[in-house]
Order: structure tokens, then C-alpha cells, then sequence
């Protein structure tokens, strides 16, 4: 390979990238499809939003107002803002789940089914060696994955910037944030790296695609769990009478209590009974409130170091991938 | 002496390991000269699928080298070379004429989209691989594989899922191809019949190494069938097989030099006995004639024999 030059490169991958692209012709198209339709109701649900803030100021109500007349339009916005956002929830989450789809089916229809058929043999025995193999199931799928992934995460950001008070769109949501910024295109390829060490590793489609769901998924779980504590948080003390310092947009990871002597007790440290929460208080020392939170300045440098370790696994997985086919055809 | 077109030295291929291990090939040596139609045959199990696996780069021998076509290095003789597995894997969900198509695509350089159609010859276009029969498939996979202009065919029993007219076709076809453009065929099958008469030269492998290999006319000459009195001793010959009916001898032998007329009733065995008799005789001696011995190693003592036959 080291001594081909670029351009024959290309040339090897040609015939295996138009070939996989006619194999998987179907589910490709329906893949499209889906997408444009996803699209469609994300724009609509943006559309709907508009058009819910419009209906109720032109009733000249607002959501406070106190006038008798103006509790239904009030309801009725708030009960269609709520479904808009839910709609949208949605999205994000299926959004988070598309790679790990696409990285099963890279594992098993893909990859694993071709040892299933025999059709290995065929597809490893032509002029084309097996790492332009390798190298058209990961470009070929890389190239409209991403940039649906793209698409579909701009579209959504656009439309919950549509959704307005009192659920407007918060950044920190589960169903946004690993839906929005860099995050969604570095996990996709991740799961298709993913997706086809596992399908070279277990060369069958049923577990192939399964380990690819469950590593995936596992590694969406696990970035889920630990990505508050991926940037240092700020942290802030109040008095236990005072405001709370909180920023607007900026959400609080963890609050509670300080003694003076510095150790962090829990919220719910005096909860009942209430008529004796300041001693209560008092019993523990407590001398202040503190809240470790993220301002939404946050939001970039979260999103990087997310896919930064996103990026670094996909490209240890590839290596990975490349070394076992290596391994395999001899 | 033209090139060798497969080149094996201790070959050995073991798959599992540990308690479940099981060697497919073991110190399997061998050559083949360019140009020929070789027959690759031995029982089921004897390592022919794992030889021709090897060969076309699907796998790396546990010990010993095999060059093919003057290549160590496998990978950079794949577009030379093709091959048909046994199971004749095709994408099922192509058509005929989609799978005609990833044939050039494959193999921009040397594809030869006339051969590959006049092959697949009346194949319903429209037809998914999957709906093909056995014989339609063989004759698809054959397709690609001619299409591809190859040096060196590796065919593993390409004959079994075909009739009579196709088998005879397909194989008139591949002698056509060999004696115009000098291609290499190495064809495997359990059943010698099959390839009788087509090939010229011979690799009869058994328990995963070469028993005998060599021009098939050389093998057969090499050889005797004798019967006389078991009184008469049958020295300085190999005998591979004995059978006595009373005070009657009937053998097959090795010939070490001429075989004694005047006490020996002497015919040439086909190549069906001979491979009976060997495989009814597991320790027979290997036989390699000068043309299939890998270099030099373990060519000496055959050598003489062929000669003097």
C-alpha cells in the first residue's frame, strides 16, 4: 500500500465503495428518507412554536396575566409549548441513538453477514485488496452519516431555539446535549468504528450487531454519567439567607450546605420537621450555602473534551480494526 | 523450465488450538510449473480447501512459505489470480448483471467484460444470486473468475454442482482459456473422474501432504501392476499394495528400475488404482517427480526412480 501513489488509492476504492453502495442500496435510500422526514417535523414542530407565541399575544394575554378571560388562552399555549418541547425531547434522544444504530448495522449487515454468505472470499480475492475493503465501509458510510448527523443536529438546534418560556430550551438537557454541537458526528464515528471491530471480531451478524449496539450504547451511557465533571466546574457560596448566585442558563450540578469548617453536607440534610430547620442548621454547623454549577459559557468547552475522548476511541478502534483484518486475510 | 506458478515448503496449517486443534496441512511441499492444468484430488479432509485457501491469500500458513507466481507476498498477486471456493460465494442480494458489473469494478486493470459475459452466457440478467441454482452459480462464479484474466485459477470442486453438457462445456471453456493464454488452473475434487483426461498434472494430497505429485502421465509410467508367483520376490521395487489370491501375487509397485518380465505380468495401472492403492496404503513413500519438488529438498530419491521408469 505504502507504495501506491494517491491517486491509485482512489482508484482501489472506487470499485469497493460503488459496490457497497449498490449491495446497501435499499436500506441507504430508506435511511435518506427518514432523515428528510425527521427534517420536515423538526421544521414543523419550529413552525408550530412561532405560531403558539403569535396565537396567544393575539389575544392580548400574557402567561401572567390575571384577567379571568385570559386563563384558557394561557392554559392552551402552555399545554402546546409543553407537547412542542416533548416533540423535540424526542428528537434529541433519537438523535443520540443513531449511531449506535449505524454502527450495528455496520457490524452486522455489513461487515459480519459477508463471512455469513461466504462472499468474504469473493470480496477479499480481487484486485481490490481487503483494506480498500475495510477503508469503503468506513468512508463510504462516514461521508452521509455525518453529514445527515449535521443536518438533522442544526435543524434541531434551530427548531429549540423556536420553543419559548416556560419550557424553553436548556442546554444541559439529556436529550439535547449529546443531540447538539460536535458531540453527534464525533459519536457516529465512534460507532462505526466501533461497529466494525466488532463485526471483524465476531464475523456473525446477530452478535456482531448486538456487541456493536451494547459498546455504543455503553459508551453513550458512560459520557452521559461522568460529563458534568468533564470541565471544572465554578463553584459559588451564599449566605444562608441570600440569593441565589446562580447566572441565567446556568445549571447547578451540585448544592448543598458548608460548615465552617469547610466539609459539604447535603440538601436534605434538615428537611423535616421545618419549624426546626434553623436549628437543625445550626446543629450541624452549617455557615453557608454553596452550588457548584456550569454557566453556559460551559457548553463549548464540555462539547470539546466530549469529542475529544469520542474522537481518540474512534480512532484507537480503527487502529484496532485495521490490525484484526490484518490478521484475518493473511 | 518455465516458472513455478505455486511453490510450497513445509507448508503446515492448523486451525483451533490447543485440545480442539486440527492440522489441515503438515510439511506440505510441493511445485507447480506454469501452464498446466493441475488436478489437485485426496480424500475429504486431506487439506485441498486449506491449500487452495492459502493460495489465494485468505490465510497465513502457522509455519512454511508458499509463493505463488513468483510472489512470497500474497497480497501482491491477488489481481492474478482467481478463485473459486468451493461454496461459490457471490453476493445474494446482486443480480446477475450487477454481479457481472462489481466484477470490473474489482478489477478495473485487467477486466475482461466479453469473456465474463460470453461465460455467464444465457443467465437470467435480471436474476438475484440468491435465486440461482447450484449450476447457475458455479457457472456465474466461473464467470468472474475468467473475467478477471487471471495467470493462476484456483477451483475448488468446480464441477460437483454441475450436468453433464454444463460440466463439459465449462471445462472445454477452461482448456480453451489455458491453451490460449497459458493460464494456470489448479482444479480440486474428491472424485478423480471428474477431472481425468482434462489434466495434465497431479497433486494427490492425503493426511495434509503431497503423496504424489508430478505430470500424471510420469506418475502412471512410474508405476506397475504385477501379478506372479508370491514365491518371487518383488526387490528392488516399492511395493505400494499387495494382494494374494492362493500362490498368486497381484501389486502395485514402485518401479525401481525395470520390472523382470519373465516372472511378472506387467500392466500400466490407470490413475484411478493408483490412487487406491495409495490411499489404501498410508505408508507408502511420497512420490515427487523432479517438476513438482519444491527446490531440491527431498527431490533426490524420487529422482532416480522417475528416471529409470
Amino acid at each position: 500500500m505504502s507504495t501506491l501513489t494517491p491517486t491509485r488509492k482512489v482508484r482501489t476504492l472506487r470499485g469497493p465503495s460503488r459496490i457497497l453502495l449498490r449491495l446497501h442500496r435499499r436500506i441507504l435510500w430508506a435511511a435518506g428518507a427518514a432523515a428528510v422526514a425527521a427534517i420536515v417535523c423538526m421544521i414543523a414542530v419550529a413552525i408550530l412554536a412561532d405560531r403558539a407565541v403569535a396565537d396567544l399575544a393575539g389575544t392580548g394575554c400574557t402567561l401572567s396575566s390575571l384577567t379571568e378571560a385570559c386563563f384558557q388562552p394561557a392554559r392552551n399555549y402552555t399545554d402546546r409549548m409543553l407537547g412542542l418541547s416533548r416533540l423535540l425531547g424526542y428528537a434529541g434522544l433519537a438523535l443520540i441513538a443513531l449511531p449506535t444504530l449505524v454502527g450495528a448495522f455496520v457490524a452486522g449487515p455489513m461487515i459480519a453477514r459477508e463471512w455469513e454468505t461466504g462472499s468474504i472470499k469473493f470480496s477479499w480475492t480481487q484486485s481490490a485488496p481487503p483494506s480498500a475493503w475495510l477503508t469503503a465501509r468506513l468512508a463510504v458510510l462516514a461521508v452521509p452519516v455525518v453529514g445527515g448527523i449535521v443536518v438533522l443536529s442544526a435543524v434541531l438546534t434551530w427548531s429549540r431555539s423556536r420553543l419559548a418560556y416556560p419550557f424553553p430550551a436548556l442546554w444541559e438537557d439529556g436529550s439535547a446535549f449529546g443531540a447538539t454541537g460536535t458531540v453527534p458526528v464525533a459519536s457516529a464515528l465512534l460507532a462505526l468504528a466501533l461497529g466494525s471491530l466488532a463485526g471483524l471480531l465476531l464475523r456473525r451478524t446477530v452478535p456482531a450487531l448486538a456487541v456493536a449496539l451494547l459498546a455504543s450504547g455503553l459508551v453513550t451511557v458512560v459520557l452521559g454519567q461522568v460529563r458534568d465533571h468533564l470541565w471544572p466546574v465554578v463553584k459559588a457560596t451564599y449566605p444562608l439567607k441570600g440569593d441565589y448566585p446562580l447566572p441565567k442558563w446556568a445549571y447547578a450540578v451540585e448544592e448543598g450546605f458548608l460548615t465552617t469548617g469547610g466539609d459539604r453536607l447535603p440538601t436534605d440534610i434538615c428537611t423535616s420537621p421545618t419549624r426546626e430547620f434553623e436549628d437543625c442548621l445550626a446543629g450541624h454547623d452549617v455557615a453557608l450555602n454553596y452550588v457548584y454549577y456550569h454557566p453556559a459559557s460551559h457548553y463549548w468547552p464540555l462539547q470539546l473534551v466530549e469529542t475529544g475522548i469520542l474522537l481518540a476511541l474512534a480512532a484507537l478502534a480503527v487502529f484496532a480494526a485495521f490490525r484484526v483484518l490484518r490478521r484475518l486475510h493473511g | 523450465m518455465t516458472g513455478a506458478a505455486m511453490e510450497a515448503r513445509g507448508l503446515t496449517m492448523t486451525y483451533g488450538r490447543r485440545r480442539g486443534a486440527h492440522t489441515a496441512l503438515d510439511g506440505c511441499s510441493f511445485r507447480l510449473p506454469a501452464g498446466r492444468v493441475c488436478a489437485l484430488v485426496g480424500p475429504n479432509g486431506a487439506g485441498k480447501s486449506t491449500l487452495l485457501n492459502l493460495a489465494a491469500g485468505l490465510a497465513r500458513p502457522n509455519a512454511g512459505s508458499l509463493t505463488v507466481l513468483g510472489s512470497a507476498d500474497l497480497s501482491a498477486v491477488r489481481g492474478r489470480i482467481a478463485y473459486v471456493p468451493q461454496d461459490k460465494p457471490l453476493y445474494p442480494q446482486l443480480t446477475v448483471a450487477d454481479t457481472l458489473w462489481s466484477g470490473g469494478e474489482l478489477n478495473p486493470v485487467r477486466w475482461d467484460a466479453g469473456t465474463a459475459d460470453r461465460i455467464a452466457g444465457k443467465l437470467p440478467r435480471k436474476a438475484r444470486v440468491r435465486t440461482l441454482s447450484g449450476g447457475q452459480r458455479t457457472r456465474l462464479a466461473l464467470a468472474l473468475a475468467l473475467g478477471k484474466r487471471p495467470e493462476l485459477m484456483l477451483l475448488d470442486e468446480p464441477m460437483a454442482d454441475l450436468d453433464p453438457l454444463a460440466r463439459h462445456e465449462l471445462m472445454g471453456v477452461l482448456m480453451a482459456e489455458t491453451a490460449e493464454h497459458g493460464t494456470t488452473i489448479v482444479m480440486s475434487s474428491h472424485i478423480l473422474t471428474e477431472l481425468e483426461g482434462a489434466c495434465d498434472f497431479l497433486l494427490f494430497v492425503d493426511g495434509g501432504r503431497v503423496r504424489l505429485g508430478g505430470e500424471a502421465e510420469d506418475i502412471v509410467s512410474a508405476h506397475a501392476l504385477v501379478t506372479g508367483r508370491t514365491d518371487h520376490g518383488l526387490a528392488p521395487h516399492t511395493v505400494v499394495e499387495s494382494r494374494t489370491t492362493g500362490r498368486q501375487l497381484t501389486a502395485l509397485v514402485r518401479k525401481e528400475g525395470p520390472v523382470d518380465e519373465s516372472l511378472w505380468a506387467t500392466t500400466e495401472p490407470s490413475l484411478e488404482e493408483l490412487l487406491l492403492a495409495h490411499l489404501r496404503s498410508p505408508d507408502a513413500p511420497p512420490l515427487l517427480t523432479p517438476s513438482a519438488s519444491a527446490g531440491t529438498a527431498g527431490a533426490h530419491e524420487t529422482r532416480a526412480a522417475v528416471a529409470s521408469a
